[in-house]
């Protein structure tokens, strides 16, 4: 018979769980043979394991999934909400200034716009990227060119407002 | 390339926007979640809540779930997450310690539990599967949750330390010094049914 330690409570439920190695396993199948109070606290774990394993799962009260999907609507069109007054703010702060540069009269905002679209002139030569085409078109249509952006702009927003219907909103788990 | 499994498929179709697999995914997983929550948070309220709210996340969150993986242990992570959140605002400040205790070598530090006074009372006198489920709910947090998942639940020590983001061998020894501890207070009392 191979001579060991009394086993302690760690070893005893790595007995039962299969978890010791076939040399280890001999070692304790032999000391239990002789061993009245090893015997009692290696039982004592298997009553207690059997007894754990019949625990009950506690059931989900009635409407649970129901109720996971309610909430999952809640937050959803919150968000959507929260989407659609962010565009429209953008929208409408986009449309006050361009109002705001119309009555402001052209000699109030013309300068700017010229200096920018100048600015953008001598990047497009400082590029180098067609510039003997380019320049000429650009310096001749700076205004519209302007105008036109902002237009399709706000156009842009008023319509992303419209769409703007997350499929779900991103919470961090 | 292996087709995607049953969790994987309904996961996919769920981020995609369908309601019906997502509300698939909570029928089949609201037993484990609810159980796991009802066994931390020993309040049926709380445990329901904390669930749902458990799932809701999740489906915000599909997008960064791993397809390669089962959906339980992901939900079951969210969930014990929320739950120990809860106890952490209900225990009073001056007695919060860290809820997931014990390092694997170090000796057991033991979370004061609001339930171990009721719990005493409940296992000298009541039955013994009353009395079992008594000392469960006296076991800090973290052995709790070991022995539900491993007993109850049924999950691997891979599947555990996955839900528990530990490593395994920190599980094992959860394991045993839960058990360990039950059969302490248990001690003299029957435990089979």
């Amino acid at each position: 018979m191979t001579d060991i330690r009394h086993l302690d409570e760690e070893k005893a439920q790595a007995f039962l769980e299969g978890l010791l190695t076939d040399g280890e396993r001999a070692g304790v199948d032999g000391h239990l043979e002789s061993c009245a109070s090893c015997q009692a606290l290696v039982l004592s774990f298997e009553a207690l394991e059997e007894a754990l394993s019949r625990l009950p799962a506690a059931e989900p009260p009635a409407g649970f999934t129901a109720g996971v999907m309610a909430r999952i609507d809640e937050r959803e069109q919150a968000k959507a909400g929260e989407r659609r007054v962010v565009v429209a703010v953008l929208a409408a702060v986009s449309a006050a200034l361009a109002v705001a540069l119309l009555l402001a009269g052209q000699a109030a905002w013309a300068p700017a716009l010229s200096a920018v679209s100048s600015a953008g002139v001598r990047a497009l030569h400082g590029l180098r990227i067609s510039a003997d085409v380019l320049s000429p078109v650009v310096s001749a249509l700076r205004v519209q060119i302007i105008v036109a952006t902002a237009a399709v702009g706000i156009s842009l927003l008023l319509v992303l407002s419209r769409l703007a219907a997350p499929r779900h909103a991103q919470v961090v788990a | 390339m292996a087709p995607p499994s049953h969790d994987a498929s309904l996961a996919l179709s769920a981020a995609r926007g369908d309601r019906q697999a997502f509300a698939r995914l909570v029928e089949e997983n609201k037993r484990s979640v609810y159980g796991l929550c009802v066994r931390l948070l020993s309040d049926p309220e709380e445990a329901r809540d904390a669930a749902q709210e458990a799932f809701t996340r999740a489906y915000a969150s599909l997008e960064s779930f791993d397809l390669e993986q089962p959906f339980a242990p992901w939900i079951l992570r969210i969930a014990r997450n929320l739950c120990l959140d809860t106890l952490r605002r209900r225990i009073p400040a001056r007695a919060r310690v860290e809820l997931d205790a014990d390092d694997e070598d170090g000796p057991p530090r033991e979370l004061a539990d609001t339930n171990s006074e009721r719990a005493d009372d409940a296992i000298q006198n009541a039955q013994t599967r009353q009395a079992l489920e008594e000392a469960v709910a006296a076991l800090p947090p973290n052995y709790r949750e070991v022995v539900h998942l491993f007993h109850v639940e049924q999950l691997s020590y891979k599947e555990i330390a996955a839900t528990m983001g530990i490593p395994m061998g920190t599980v094992m020894t959860w394991l045993h010094r839960a058990r360990s501890q039950l059969r302490t207070l248990l001690e003299g009392q029957e435990v089979a049914p």
